[in-house]
């Protein structure tokens, strides 16, 4: 996996956009204490990084996107970044996985990525809290059941349709960001690409 | 265009579902006397608490971004509600706005782990209600005010 100057200044353009909105409006989602604030971070977050994937359908290139937004989530100031770090790493590398399945960066191939890539926010706190925090499972799982008891307004005793409840909002969110991103990489290679042909004409003229 | 509008229309109901959740702690002040009792509660064991109960029991103190809060230790508490700290899985406390923050039998056996009642100036304000945790040195979320029920799993 070798990328050239242009491809990687592309993927540093992608993850620094990534970076910048994980920065800013991570840290204000967390000020304003948006409920699932980690989640919504996540499918903006995989829009971009799909959006650059389509743009540049290069294999590896949405891990290393993740990898830089990442590297740039460490300026964040005054917040907690090693778990948003590891959570970026995460989904930037599970979305590359599922695209390296479909081979192509195809429209399903895109949807599964940012379902997937989102639907692991759900997990990460099982991950991530007993390292960093100590926390043990249970509470964790306590903890999951609580949130989406508020989100459905039900009982938290019943864990099966909450479970498939957070489950569902999780791959619909990252389906859409999957989405927005065929859309806009789609419309951002068309451009280029004709951007260029253009260049290339003025240039035989 | 159809298809953004398509898109607009589900974020926003998505964004909707997902603001429907309580925030964090409670920010409406609940008045009256269902707020100014607590109930500790597990299993087939039930106890309710009002302030005067909590201090005829033994009091503690712990302190809480800058502001030192006098109250009973959790697991003085849940003793006194007939539990046995030692069998606890978690504990939960439950704000009045249906907030919720899960402990580890570690954190809320913890000597500094108190529910308060009253600050060393004075009493609690509005926005804390008539009971709080207040869990030192942990994240505000889990510094739950509002408080007005424990809910204890074994």
């Amino acid at each position: 996996m070798k990328f050239n100057t242009r491809e990687l200044v592309t993927m540093a353009v992608f993850g620094s956009l990534w970076g910048v909105v994980e920065i800013g409006l991570g840290s204000l989602f967390h000020v304003l204490d948006i409920p699932m604030s980690g989640t919504l971070m996540a499918a903006i977050g995989l829009s971009i990084a799909l959006t650059g994937r389509i743009f540049l359908p290069r294999k590896g290139s949405t891990f290393f996107t993740g990898v830089i937004a990442s590297i740039l989530k460490l300026f964040s100031i005054g917040s907690v970044v090693i778990a948003p770090m590891i959570g970026i790493l995460s989904e930037a590398l599970i979305a590359e996985l599922v695209l390296t399945l479909f081979r192509r960066p195809t429209r399903p191939a895109v949807l599964a990525a940012g379902g997937m890539g989102v639907l692991y926010t759900l997990l990460h706190p099982f991950i991530t809290n007993p390292i960093l925090y100590g926390r043990g499972i249970f509470v964790i799982w306590l903890d999951l059941l609580d949130r989406g008891a508020r989100l459905f307004g039900l009982d938290s005793g019943v864990w099966l349709p909450i479970v498939l409840g957070l489950a569902g909002v999780h791959l619909i969110l990252g389906i859409l960001a999957g989405w927005i991103a065929w859309g806009v990489g789609s419309a951002l290679r068309t451009r280029f690409a004709g951007s260029h042909l253009m260049m290339q004409n003025s240039y035989k003229q | 265009m159809k298809k953004i509008s398509t898109l607009l229309l589900v974020i926003a109901v998505l964004l909707g579902a997902c603001s429907q959740a309580a925030p964090e702690g409670s920010s409406v002040p609940e008045s009256g006397a269902a707020a100014s009792v607590l109930t500790v509660k597990g299993g087939d064991l039930e106890k309710t608490y009002s302030v005067e109960d909590l201090q005829a029991l033994e009091a503690a103190q712990a302190e809480f971004k800058g502001v030192t809060y006098t109250g009973v230790q959790l697991s003085s508490l849940l003793r006194d509600a007939g539990f046995d700290p030692a069998q606890i899985q978690a504990v939960k406390a439950v704000a009045s706005d249906g907030f919720t923050a899960n402990y580890e039998p570690e954190l809320a056996n913890k000597a500094d782990t108190i529910v308060a009642y009253a600050t060393v100036d004075g009493g609690l304000t509005a926005e804390d209600g008539a009971f709080r945790m207040v869990l030192p040195g942990q994240e505000g979320r889990l510094n739950v005010r509002q408080l007005v029920e424990i809910q204890v799993i074994q």
